[in-house]
């Protein structure tokens, strides 16, 4: 059985701040990391090849960075990463575009059975480009999959959590899973393991390689203008007195606002 | 511009209907419902595009509920059109269509622009209004039954045993509690301001002291209380992302520094191990 693993490559989100001084928001020189629930994907797919045998490749869009997470993907028990690269991948924002990309990487390389990918990606919170690829590449989608198997004749069982409800579904390969947090334990690498990754096991592609254009800005739905702080419209006032006083204080405030 | 406003929730085309009017975008809108019974997104769309024309329609507008969000995707991907999902906010104007989404936990807005139409457009749930809601006519199809390739086997309502969405009041705790001896000392107070119990990500996810459901924040619950009491709990933003439409906010932290004294009302500085029980204590006589 032949696993593709959609993995994004992103920033720590609570790394993230406003500059103070330019009141831009500060992406560059913060950690790094694959995306939380993308981790999860990985090790799904990790313990199906176990049982089932084939191979797992990590597939991911991105700038040159985004090796990073591949490697690690390789170092968690992946066969090999493969990079769709562009140097403007971080500042784009595009869901159907991204999966269009994906869905092409995918036949590129000749299809797979299954693809799997995080049910949504921590930095952008993107919750559509699993569903998408699934879609362009005709094929089922079972979303927010807490618990699946997948037998010996291609048949997955499946249980997700879908608006409130607990759904099982039964679908059948070639198929698209996203995945919930609670699916697994996901592994761990060091750095030590994810260094000792030989390069050539992750490979780059270009758009171009792929069959599309290389000028994103031609095919992109959106620009992205600017980012703007979310404030917190709050009082802030800080009742001073100790414990009995501040405790007596705060009561009356709460009286006064009608929430006691 | 022409718009459709399509949900598998009669009620969320409603309220998405009523996010569009008070924006001045649906002055020419139809609301469509997809009734998915026992179907998945996937052959709901198949319907969908079978029985109804989407080609006539500038902006194809759902919510961001599971399924809609699916079935935007596979609108968006069959018709070649660009998708926006999660907009808390979308605003016409000379220059095209200016959408805003919540991104980086809570951070930041993300603010986009367009020139293309038609699209696809998903709307945050937290964005929508309380009602009562605008009418519009609804359309209904139906998809019923199940496809070849991948079936719903069976559901069912997945029980809260608490919902903290509708409580009025929340004490919310994080890692300034120590122990999980010490939730009794809470409870105590949450029983007094006849409260519901909430908590941040530690708590629920490493700690695994309290269920995920009691979880306040981005990857948690969002709530909306009269008063929000966060006591011991620092103020990530992932964390105010969760709680950032309740009415008053209280924190109780022993660091002066901690980021949740720049998103609360009122803030008392000290040990909560000294002030929750005395805070219980007055709380109780006042009954």
């Amino acid at each position: 059985m032949n696993i593709v693993v959609l993995v994004k490559h992103v920033v720590d989100s609570t790394e993230v701040r406003f500059d103070k001084k330019t009141g831009e928001l500060r992406l560059r020189g913060l950690p790094e990391k694959i995306s939380d629930y993308d981790k999860h994907a990985i090790e799904a797919a990790v313990q199906l090849k176990a049982k089932l045998g084939g191979t797992v490749t990590a597939l991911s869009f991105g700038a040159k960075d985004a090796q990073k997470s591949l490697k690690e993907a390789v170092a968690l028990g992946a066969d090999e990463g493969v990079l769709v690269f562009h140097g403007q991948a971080n500042s784009i924002y595009d869901p159907l575009l991204i999966a269009r990309i994906l869905c092409r990487a995918i036949e590129h390389r000749d299809g797979c059975d299954l693809v799997l990918s995080g049910a949504m990606t921590e930095d952008v919170t993107n919750k559509i480009v699993g569903s998408a690829v699934a879609s362009l590449l005709k094929r089922p989608h079972i979303s927010n999959v807490s618990q699946f198997d997948v037998g010996d004749s291609g048949n997955i069982l499946a249980t997700s959590e879908i608006d409130g409800v607990e759904v099982e579904t039964e679908s059948q390969l070639p198929a698209a899973l996203s995945v919930l947090r609670k699916l697994n334990e996901p592994r761990l690498a060091t750095k030590i393991q994810i260094m000792k990754v030989p390069m050539k096991k992750v490979s780059t592609i270009s758009l171009g390689d792929i069959g599309m254009e290389e000028d994103l800005a031609a095919l992109q739905g959106f620009e992205i203008e600017s980012y703007s702080p979310i404030t917190n419209d709050r009082k802030r006032i800080v009742i001073e007195g100790g414990t009995n006083e501040g405790t007596e204080k705060l009561i009356g405030l709460l009286q006064e606002e009608g929430v006691l | 511009m022409k718009t459709l406003i399509l949900s598998t929730d009669e009620n969320a085309v409603r309220k998405a209907y009523q996010f569009l009017c008070e924006r001045s975008i649906a002055t020419e809108a139809k609301g469509l419902h997809l009734s998915l019974s026992g179907a998945l997104p996937g052959d709901g769309y198949e319907v969908l595009r079978t029985n109804y024309d989407l080609s006539s329609y500038g902006l194809i507008v759902l919510s961001d509920r599971d399924f809609d969000q699916e079935i935007a995707g596979a609108i968006a991907s069959n018709m070649d059109i660009p998708c926006v999902t999660s907009c808390s906010n979308i605003e016409l104007g000379d220059e095209g269509i200016r959408f805003q989404r919540v991104v980086y936990g809570g951070l930041a807005h993300m603010n986009l622009l367009t020139q293309r139409t038609p699209l696809v457009m998903t709307v945050s749930c937290a964005a929508f209004g309380e009602g009562p809601f605008s009418d519009l006519p609804i359309d209904r199809l139906e998809a019923a039954g199940s496809g070849t390739r991948s079936r719903i086997v069976s559901s069912r309502e997945i029980e809260k045993g608490v919902d903290l969405g509708s409580a009025k009041r929340i004490v919310a705790v994080g890692r300034g509690v120590a122990k999980k001896e010490d939730l009794e000392m809470i409870d105590q107070l949450t029983r007094a301001l006849e409260a519901e119990l909430g908590c941040s990500r530690p708590l629920s996810e490493d700690y695994k002291w309290l269920p995920l459901e009691r979880q306040v924040g981005l990857t948690g619950e969002t709530v909306k209380p009269q008063l929000y009491l966060a006591v011991g709990i620092s103020g990530q933003v992932q964390h105010i992302a969760g709680m950032r439409d309740a009415g008053v906010v209280v924190a109780i932290n022993n660091n002066k520094g901690a980021p949740i004294f720049d998103c609360c009302d009122y803030g008392l500085v000290g040990d909560l191990y000294e002030i929750v029980p005395r805070l219980t204590e007055v709380l109780s006589g006042r009954a």
